[in-house]
């Protein structure tokens, strides 16, 4: 899987859904861009309700809390999501699962 | 339609000339005479509505089935609950005397009369039982969250049933991080964020479900016996008050709901209007609530204390037994567990136990008596509670929410397996949840 978008797509300190199927969001915190699974393994919250501070990613329905770096649950270890592998190329972001 | 809030996550709907009641806990404290609802003065048995047509309690936990204010009614009313995988909580209901308890299929809804439907809603979560409640007339809609942690799909359904009016959770009600040994720094830390998260989940709620009104409860109750008074701290504890639920809806300038604080005993009209009876207890005002309730309870509060009575000498013999029975009985919890608990109980009769739950350990004793600095979880428990517990007849969780215990862990992390045992060690439900948990991870 191979996702191209646009740099400026994904406003800086703004979690972005990108792709519906898989459910996939991307942060970029104004030095990289950060790519995770969107939706929380809890209660099934889309993430991009939650917010981002520093490297973790609080779910806006019930508080879990995930490394947006390499998408670790920080609240209940083991329940984490799933990270995509993200390229930069010029202007525009690549995202991959390979 | 009119709804009286009578506190904590009691609600009180009268529609048609029908009235329901949810999650009656309205008198005395809970969770081993701990916790009381959010009043200056304590309510009293004539503040509790005999007079309804059904009752529905949405989970076990005792700030929403509470057996003293139970008892006051008439045990051939209907008791609607949620159709839950066991049978745990219809059980206990039955165990104190009502005959007609009425299990619902989640999200099927139930006609109790021509034109009053209700719909139970349960939670996702594998391992922990809740629910939420729908209330469906001619006259309006209401929706009851209770502390029913729901599923993103609920809540849009929720909302495509367009309530009138919707009551939500506001706060943290748990024991994390009081309990447990931080410096003061880091706890303040943990409190003050996980607070925040909370009413962020709730401006998320109300957004997304999106009622004319949202009355924000089910919070922190308050904490009277005076070794628990620093529990109460507004702006340092965990347990929030409903005012800072209502500045955050404010100040996010979401729109579509306007957002109510409700005193208990207070009622709303299903269009909004606001029938004060009574002062909500707000950030501002709690402490001197706290400090007027204190004093009224305290001389109950201790007699009620010194009635649990004290642990007897068979305490060391009863753990050795419980915990070797449900780690034994629960090989594939015990995997997931992997870890040590130093368990302390603490006071006349108890003792220092070990228990190993490591995933290496295959045969013999999962239980010594002693001390180790090779803990990852540790736990420090007055022994009269700790033996109510191995008895069955405090649930750990119940024990637990008082907050009358220390803890601490190596590493600091939540495993809610060790916590999912502890909730029900029934074999054949803990073997369910790991058919399901472990095609999910």
């Amino acid at each position: 899987m191979k996702i191209k978008i646009k740099k400026d797509s994904v406003p800086i300190g703004e979690l972005v859904e990108i792709s519906k199927s898989p459910k996939i969001i991307i942060f970029n915190n104004g030095k990289e861009y950060f790519g995770v699974s969107g939706i929380c393994p809890h209660a099934k919250w889309p993430l991009e309700l939650g917010t981002v501070k520093g490297k973790t990613l609080t779910c806006g329905g019930h508080g879990w809390e995930f490394n947006i770096t390499n998408g670790e649950c920080i609240t209940n270890p083991g329940r984490n999501l799933k990270k995509y592998n993200i390229l930069e190329a010029n202007n525009e972001i690549i995202i991959s699962d390979d | 339609m009119l709804t009286k809030f009578l506190g904590q996550a009691c609600t009180l709907i009268e529609t048609n000339n029908k009235r329901i009641i949810v999650d009656p806990w309205i008198v005395g404290p809970c969770n081993v005479n701990t916790w009381y609802t959010l009043r200056s003065k304590a309510a009293t048995k004539k503040n509790i509505p005999t007079d309804v047509d059904y009752i529905y309690i949405s989970h076990e936990h005792q700030d929403h089935f509470h057996k003293e204010t139970l008892k006051e009614f008439n045990k051939n009313i209907p008791i609607y609950i949620c159709k839950f995988k066991t049978k745990r909580f219809y059980n206990e209901i039955i165990k104190i005397g009502f005959k007609n308890i009425i299990e619902l299929p989640s999200w099927k809804p139930e006609k109790l009369t021509k034109d009053i439907e209700i719909t139970s809603i349960q939670n996702p979560d594998l391992m922990f039982e809740d629910s939420a409640l729908l209330i469906k007339s001619s006259e309006g809609t209401v929706f009851c969250q209770t502390d029913c942690k729901m599923d993103f799909t609920s809540l849009k359904k929720v909302n495509a049933a367009k309530p009138d009016i919707g009551f939500f959770m506001y706060s943290v009600a748990n024991w994390y991080p009081d309990v447990y040994n931080y410096s003061k720094e880091k706890r303040n830390e943990i409190a003050i964020k996980r607070k925040i998260n909370k009413i962020n989940g709730f401006v998320n709620y109300v957004d997304v479900i999106k009622p004319k009104f949202a009355v924000a409860y089910a919070g922190g109750p308050l904490f009277p016996h005076k070794s628990q008074l620093k529990l109460n701290d507004p702006i340092k504890g965990v347990f929030g008050c409903p005012d800072e639920a209502k500045s955050a809806w404010d100040n996010s300038k979401k729109i579509g709901t306007k957002v109510i604080v409700m005193a208990a005993d207070d009622e709303i009209k299903i269009d909004g209007t606001h029938i004060k009876n009574n002062q909500p207890i707000l950030s501002t005002n709690k402490m001197d609530a706290l400090n007027e309730l204190s004093i009224e309870v305290e001389e109950d509060l201790n007699k009620r204390w010194k009635a649990e009575g004290e642990a007897s000498t068979k305490l060391s013999s009863k753990i050795t037994e419980y915990f070797n029975r449900i780690i034994s009985d629960n090989p594939i919890a015990k995997k997931h567990i992997d870890m040590k608990v130093q368990l302390i109980a603490e006071g006349k009769n108890g003792g220092e136990f070990i228990l190993d739950i490591s995933k290496n350990k295959k045969s013999g004793s999962y239980v010594k008596e002693g001390k180790t600095d090779d803990w990852n979880y540790f736990m420090k428990i007055p022994a009269h509670l700790v033996e109510k517990s191995v008895d069955g007849e405090l649930l750990w969780e119940t024990l637990f929410l008082s907050a009358r215990w220390k803890a601490d862990r190596k590493p600091d992390q939540w495993n809610e397996h060790f916590i999912n045992l502890l909730y029900d060690p029934e074999p054949t439900r803990i073997s369910n949840i790991y058919k399901i948990y472990e095609k999910l991870h």
